[in-house]
């Protein structure tokens, strides 16, 4: 599952997912995840930060109280500073992939947390 | 009236007149004292309001930094990703080219702009450093395996000499890895034949860093410029080893907000070797 807020990134993460021969489904908002979230039962999120309504962080946090070991990797374009990084910590380290990615960097990365 | 009634009547007069020429000069210190207060007080103020203006002018760099760096990066994210998912087998050699030339410049552009905002935020002070106590050892480690693939490539060697009892240092273990890797990657660029050691050592209160290749080397006219923005050893090796010419830029600011220095010797034809000192904890 990805929620990323640019149809064109998201469609992105879907072919390149879909090549790999992931099953995916992405949403465009922080909201919509969450409440599909039982119904999909997705083995990873790819998580974008900056999103319209509920921010990455939140979502992070509504999965996490609904499914303590979900497995979830920030996706985001932000420089992960000390302050971003205590926000990180506090979230127990979870993943990040910055962008821009190689597409074969994201399988790789996708592969590993799958694997982890 | 006896004389001495009036000495005494004359001293008591002069006494009196002396205890309020007195007490009036301690009711005006008092008014001098509390009007000096008042002017600290006012004082004080003026100073909070300014410290908490350029507050929040700090804060407002901050977060246009952060926002331009979000929003410049954001349309590279389909342009990068999206070029490199095109099959390159189903075109003619035309189209591949133009593709291959189309992803090295788009990747050129995503180097450039995320080197750009670097030095930016580092000479505005908007890079805050994240310090902590790091071993240097697994941050070469760390610099020394994202480089092996292109010394491979060439085939030069990459060596690390690095003390297993060398002191830790305080420093933000990102950074000061992407300066490593930085300049071996650099020395990887300039060196055909033979390779590169990266070294580290103990020097008084700090820990040496070495890159030292066996490269083209670099002219005396040159050294001195290296770290300057945009600055390339000549206008001809531009053309052939690319790079932004803002590395060695982002390298030195790096380490001077370490507390620590960068230099380079050099000999024309023999090699280079890049060096940096870093405060031991």
């Amino acid at each position: 599952m990805a929620i990323e807020d640019r149809p064109e990134t998201l469609a992105l993460i879907e072919k390149i997912l879909k090549r790999e021969g992931y099953d995916f489904v992405g949403y465009d908002n922080g909201e919509d995840c969450v409440k599909n979230y039982e119904k999909d039962k997705p083995d990873l999120i790819l998580l974008d930060i900056m999103l319209p309504g509920i921010d990455g962080y939140k979502v992070f946090e509504k999965i996490k109280t609904m499914n303590k070991n979900q497995k979830i990797a920030f996706l985001s374009a932000l420089d992960i500073g000390p302050q971003a990084q205590v926000k990180l910590f506090k979230f127990g380290m979870p993943k990040y992939i910055s962008k821009p990615f190689d597409p074969d960097e994201l399988v790789a990365k996708v592969k590993e947390l799958l694997e982890s | 009236m006896a004389d001495i009634d009036i000495i005494i009547i004359g001293a008591f007069v002069a006494l009196v007149s002396l205890v309020i020429v007195e007490l009036a000069i301690i009711i005006n210190s008092l008014r001098y004292t509390r009007q000096l207060l008042r002017i600290k007080d006012m004082h004080e103020a003026e100073i909070r309001r300014a410290h908490e203006k350029l507050k929040s002018v700090d804060k407002l760099k901050t977060e246009f930094m952060n926002m331009a760096a979000h929003e410049l990066k954001t349309p590279m994210v389909p342009m990068v990703g999206y070029l490199q998912l095109i099959d390159k087998k189903k075109l003619d050699s035309e189209d591949r080219e133009s593709l291959e030339i189309a992803i090295r410049n788009t990747k050129r552009l995503q180097r450039l702009v995320g080197d750009i905002l670097d030095i930016a935020k580092l000479e505005s002070k908007v890079m805050k450093f994240n310090m902590e106590e790091v071993r240097l050892e697994s941050l070469a480690n760390d610099a020394v395996s994202s480089a092996e693939p292109f010394a491979k490539e060439k085939k030069i060697y990459l060596k690390k000499v690095v003390p297993k009892n060398l002191p830790t240092i305080k420093g933000d273990a990102v950074r000061i890895t992407q300066v490593l890797t930085n300049l071996l990657n650099n020395a990887i660029k300039f060196t055909d034949k033979g390779g590169i050691t990266l070294k580290a050592s103990k020097t008084g209160n700090s820990v040496l860093v070495q890159v030292v290749d066996t490269g083209i080397g670099i002219g005396r006219k040159d050294v001195g410029k290296l770290f300057t923005k945009f600055y390339q050893a000549d206008s001809s090796g531009k053309r052939k080893y690319g790079g932004t010419g803002l590395g060695l830029a982002i390298c030195k600011e790096i380490v001077k907000a370490h507390g620590g220095k960068i230099w380079v010797t050099s000999q024309l034809g023999k090699g280079s070797i890049f060096q940096f000192t870093l405060p031991s904890k």
